[in-house]
């Protein structure tokens, strides 16, 4: 499987900062709508650099939930307020030098979306 | 038969926004949730024993809260934004100095800024402050229901409901009041509520004042 050329090979000079690494960004967010936003310019800043890019993986949501009684006495019916939170969680692994991740993330930052970039190797 | 869920709360995913913008893992929630709770006590208060001085009606309709990895942004909404901009740069940065000395955070920088609300009538907190004001000055509480909502009906509303409950008049059974103008059509999701509930402190004890403001519907 022929892999795609990510960036052209200069003659002779090999930098050491040229190392491609796997690069993972982690968008997690309680918020559906800036998230995917947030992925979108992601994923398109890297489609303009003409890197290697694994597409939004979305995690499954997790759902937090807190149960509470609703009265304040134990008088009455028993009923329960069901409060939940909600995480959405996408994953975008890039594969390039740590500058170029360090130039898209810096651009994008959208309100209640956490991002974390992890390097492995 | 039933009781009233809070009409903030359930219209969060449709027409309510939150009023804290940010994200937190679950392990770190608290931190930043008391963060926030700290913030607007602090706010609260200054803005409360400033007005004591100056006599006016304060009128934070509310604050909302921005946090990005470096920067708190804060921004206040108020109606009359006079006590706090006239005596301008002061104000607002004792206000910074004393929220950063509660908050002990080095590293983060906090940003307050305020932006005036038009119509300020039209917004539920500060027209239970209003009101809250005017019972303390033992006016009868009826005469203060009904201005309130005079005020409302300066400003396009579709409808206002105005609750007051506890020991009215002084009198020694408490019972709750009500009156509405227009309508407030609880149960319909897409109808934009804007809703407070405020307790006002008398020598009688507490009355609780909640008002309903019907703004529009989608």
């Amino acid at each position: 499987m022929a892999l795609a050329v990510m960036k052209p090979v200069k003659p002779g000079l090999e930098e050491p900062h040229d190392q491609i690494h796997c690069i993972r960004i982690t968008l997690s967010s309680k918020n559906v709508k800036n998230l995917e936003k947030v992925c979108f310019v992601l994923i398109q800043g890297a489609k303009d650099k003409s890197l290697r890019v694994k597409g939004p993986v979305r995690i499954p949501t997790k759902v937090l939930g807190i149960t509470t009684r609703k009265s304040p006495s134990g008088e009455g019916t028993n009923t329960w307020d069901r409060f939940e939170l909600r995480i959405h969680k996408r994953v975008i692994d890039l594969f390039t030098s740590a500058d170029v991740v360090k130039q898209i993330t810096s651009i994008t930052i959208e309100l209640g979306v956490e991002v974390e970039v992890t390097i492995a190797d | 038969m039933g009781q009233k869920i809070n009409p903030l709360g359930f219209r969060l995913g449709t027409t309510q926004d939150h009023h804290s913008l940010w994200f937190a893992q679950p392990k770190n929630f608290f931190e930043g949730l008391q963060e926030d709770q700290k913030i607007r006590n602090c706010i609260k208060n200054y803005v409360q024993k400033n007005m004591k001085i100056s006599s006016g009606v304060e009128g934070i309709a509310h604050i909302e809260i921005q946090k990005r990895i470096d920067v708190i942004q804060v921004i206040i909404y108020l109606g009359f934004p006079k006590l706090l901009i006239e005596g301008k740069p002061k104000r607002i940065e004792e206000l910074q100095i004393n929220v950063q000395k509660e908050l002990n955070c080095m590293n983060r920088k906090l940003n307050i800024s305020i932006t005036r609300i038009e119509n300020p009538y039209m917004h539920p907190n500060v027209l239970a402050e209003f009101i809250a004001g005017q019972l303390k000055n033992r006016v009868s509480f009826r005469k203060a229901m009904k201005k309130a909502i005079e005020l409302t009906e300066q400003s396009n509303t579709k409808g206002i409901q105005v609750q007051i409950a506890g020991r009215l008049d002084g009198k020694e059974i408490a019972r709750a009041e009500w009156v509405r103008e227009g309508r407030v059509p609880l149960q319909t999701l897409r109808a934009k509520i804007d809703y407070c509930s405020y307790t006002v402190r008398t020598i009688y004890g507490v009355l609780g004042i909640k008002i309903w403001i019907f703004v529009d519907e989608k």
